[in-house]
């Protein structure tokens, strides 16, 4: 008798939390979609304002009136160099439908100045995007 | 209970521990490009010397950039994080590390990061 209505007890518990499982799921389908989203990093680096830099010349304010405030730093360094350049780095990431896109901007300083650039990115349409 | 029903719940509280939260979500290693002025030492330091310094390399590679008079090897370091909440991503930061050697001799770097200073 007691092992019959433990049975029926742990069935009626079962079918419970079965039906609360359902529910659980049901709220994980309406919730999860209303997380997913599309993701933008940073600023598309204005790479078309490198024409107005002078290699030598222009200064970091002069790049910061130009490109904006970097997203990092870095360094650059070399035998066939001599001194290490200092590097301004911006940096841009789109993540849309399930694709990340990015774009990179290196800006070299000597002493200072801008000594030049290095800049690449997935993005093909890049004047779109600036 | 059930394993399906284990399961589900065992998503659900999974997915509640991030949920809308924000949690990081990290790849590759940390290296500290303040070792490359520290530690090594240009047509000195060896790639052992630089092995010890920094660790194994994730990648390697050629370069050949139009100041240097032939090509030399590349050893990569790549590291990123993304602050994800629920499923979207709200920021993602990056340290990336080249070493460039001449035969086994130490001969630069470029590196350029968007972490937060440590």
């Amino acid at each position: 008798m007691a092992s019959s209505g433990t049975r029926r007890m742990s069935g009626v518990r079962r079918r419970a939390l079965d039906r609360r499982a359902a529910l659980l799921l049901a709220v994980l389908v309406i919730w999860l979609p209303g997380c997913v989203g599309s993701a933008r990093i940073g600023t598309p680096p204005r790479v078309d304002r490198l024409s107005m830099l002078t290699r030598g010349v222009s200064t970091r304010q002069d790049v910061l009136l130009a490109l904006g405030q970097p997203r990092g730093d870095g360094a650059l360094r070399s035998s066939t160099l001599g001194d290490a350049r200092r590097i301004w780095f911006y940096q841009y990431v789109v993540a849309e439908g399930g694709r990340q896109d990015s774009m990179r901007l290196l800006i070299f300083f000597l002493d200072d100045r801008y000594d030049g650039h290095l800049w690449f990115s997935s993005i093909l349409d890049v004047e779109r995007t600036l | 209970m059930r394993p399906t029903s284990r399961a589900l719940c065992t998503i659900l509280l999974a997915g509640l521990a991030t949920g809308c939260g924000t949690v990081r979500l990290e790849l590759g290693r940390r290296v500290d490009p303040s070792l490359l002025e520290s530690n090594l030492r240009i047509g000195q330091s060896t790639r052992a010397d630089v092995l010890a310094a920094l660790g194994a390399p994730r990648g390697e590679g050629r370069a050949w950039f139009p100041m240097d008079a032939g090509p030399r090897t590349v050893w990569s370091y790549a590291y990123g994080e993304a602050m994800v909440e629920g499923m979207r991503v709200n920021d993602t930061r990056e340290l990336s590390v080249w070493v460039y050697f001449d035969g086994d001799r130490y001969d630069g770097y470029l590196w350029f990061s968007t972490l937060p200073k440590r």
